[in-house]
């Protein structure tokens, strides 16, 4: 029965062995007869970017769309230190893969993706999440202590319910918008969102100012 | 006026010195490093169709062989689970799993609990798993091409039973607290669900009902 399975597992990797040469071939021969039956040449066209023109790209998406990204981010993850950190990694991640969009609408859409998903890996790594009671105190003066409750208020809230909120309030997004950006149903998204509204309510009560 | 998330969110914005940062932080990255290694792969997927075509059906009678070739080493037990090996991706998104792995990939459409982690995973290359999960409460949904069980689950459950959920034939396992696992076939596609917690029959089919 050993020999049996042993000799199963080892049919095993050698078809998945086949298969990868069978894949290389087929890219080599698609390779030599050319890309000519695409019409249209994406973004990504070049192998490597020239400096200059990274250099470019990178400050029009921090100029574009930088807040939008590092707000994004610090909802999830509530470290303006690591905020900006993840906003490197979605620049990076943006240069390397230099998708071709239809619009701005369609490329903020793929940067809000992509921050979404660091900032779930990041939260999920780290095990927990990083407080930042220094970096807030900064951000309050004495005058200003209903922002702090309603911050920590949203911040004990799960993320699932944070990140419907945060797209809907901050950046505006219609709930269907929302729905394929976090790949949800838009009816779970509506449910979200007024779950996440009542929690926020029941917290904050006379501080609560989130329209309806 | 804005509401005072939105003034919270005003404060976390890309200051210059930021900006500054970040730029000098991206010149630091070598050209060679911000190749567009994964645009070049999808844009020679989208031009490689015609040749995939060709390789999926060489894979199709590939595998064909090879589950002929299992089921002729059945040893009587009963099917054993699918292997898989490393390589696991994770996307971003339920499209961006379905655009890798080949398939459109189909999600729990109601789950018995709120989620506040959905992660899209691609096993292998040829399997897709949804993993929805709530603090130590998760549901696996693992769908790929062919038949038997993919669920990775080796568990000897005391308890299976059949069961006709909308014109599915699903096979449901468990012990006397409930049933952990949930596997049927459809459409030359296999499938399985897997509880963290063990839940009723009842429920087990309103999950694999949803399915969608």
């Amino acid at each position: 029965m050993f020999i049996l399975e042993n000799y199963r597992s080892q049919l095993t990797s050698r078809a998945s062995r086949y298969v990868r040469r069978l894949l290389t071939w087929v890219r080599s021969l698609h390779a030599s007869t050319g890309s000519a039956s695409s019409s249209r040449q994406p973004l990504s066209a070049a192998t490597t970017w020239d400096r200059e023109e990274a250099n470019r790209r990178t400050e029009h998406i921090i100029d574009t769309y930088g807040n939008s990204i590092l707000r994004l981010a610090y909802s999830y993850i509530h470290n303006l230190t690591d905020a900006e950190d993840l906003l490197q990694e979605v620049l990076i991640r943006y240069l390397r893969s230099a998708p071709s969009f239809e619009s701005a609408e369609h490329e903020k859409a793929w940067l809000l993706r992509v921050t979404i998903n660091l900032s779930k890996n990041k939260i999920k790594f780290n095990q927990r999440r990083h407080t930042s009671e220094l970096i807030d105190a900064d951000f309050y003066t004495e005058a200003e202590s209903d922002l702090k409750i309603v911050w920590e208020a949203v911040k004990s809230l799960p993320s699932a319910y944070a990140e419907v909120l945060h797209l809907f309030y901050q950046e505006g997004y219609p709930t269907e918008q929302i729905a394929s950006l976090l790949s949800k149903k838009e009816s779970t998204v509506r449910s979200l969102l007024h779950r996440g509204r009542a929690k926020l309510k029941a917290v904050l009560k006379e501080e609560y100012d989130f329209a309806e | 006026m804005p509401s005072k998330y939105n003034r919270i969110m005003e404060r976390v914005e890309v200051t210059p010195e930021m900006k500054e940062r970040l730029m000098a932080n991206l010149a630091k990255q070598p050209l060679s490093k911000l190749a567009h290694s994964r645009s070049r792969t999808r844009r020679w997927l989208s031009e490689s169709r015609r040749f995939l075509y060709v390789a999926a059906c060489l894979l199709i009678l590939a595998g064909g062989a090879f589950v002929a070739y299992d089921s002729l080493v059945q040893d009587g037990v009963g099917n054993p689970p699918i292997e898989t090996v490393n390589g696991n991706e994770e996307f971003a998104s339920l499209g961006e799993l379905s655009a890798h792995i080949g398939f459109e990939v189909k999600e729990i459409t109601e789950l018995p609990f709120v989620p506040t982690e959905t992660l899209y995973i691609s096993i292998a290359g040829d399997m897709a798993e949804i993993r929805y999960a709530a603090g130590e409460q998760a549901l696996d949904l693992r769908m790929s091409r062919g038949s038997g069980d993919n669920s990775g689950d080796y568990e000897s459950y005391p308890d299976i039973a059949e069961l006709q959920v909308s014109g599915r034939n699903v096979t449901v396992k468990g012990d006397a607290d409930g049933y952990k696992l949930a596997l049927w076939e459809e459409g030359g596609f296999t499938y399985s669900i897997r509880s963290s917690d063990s839940i009723s029959e009842k429920q087990m089919s309103d999950i694999v009902n949803s399915v969608r």
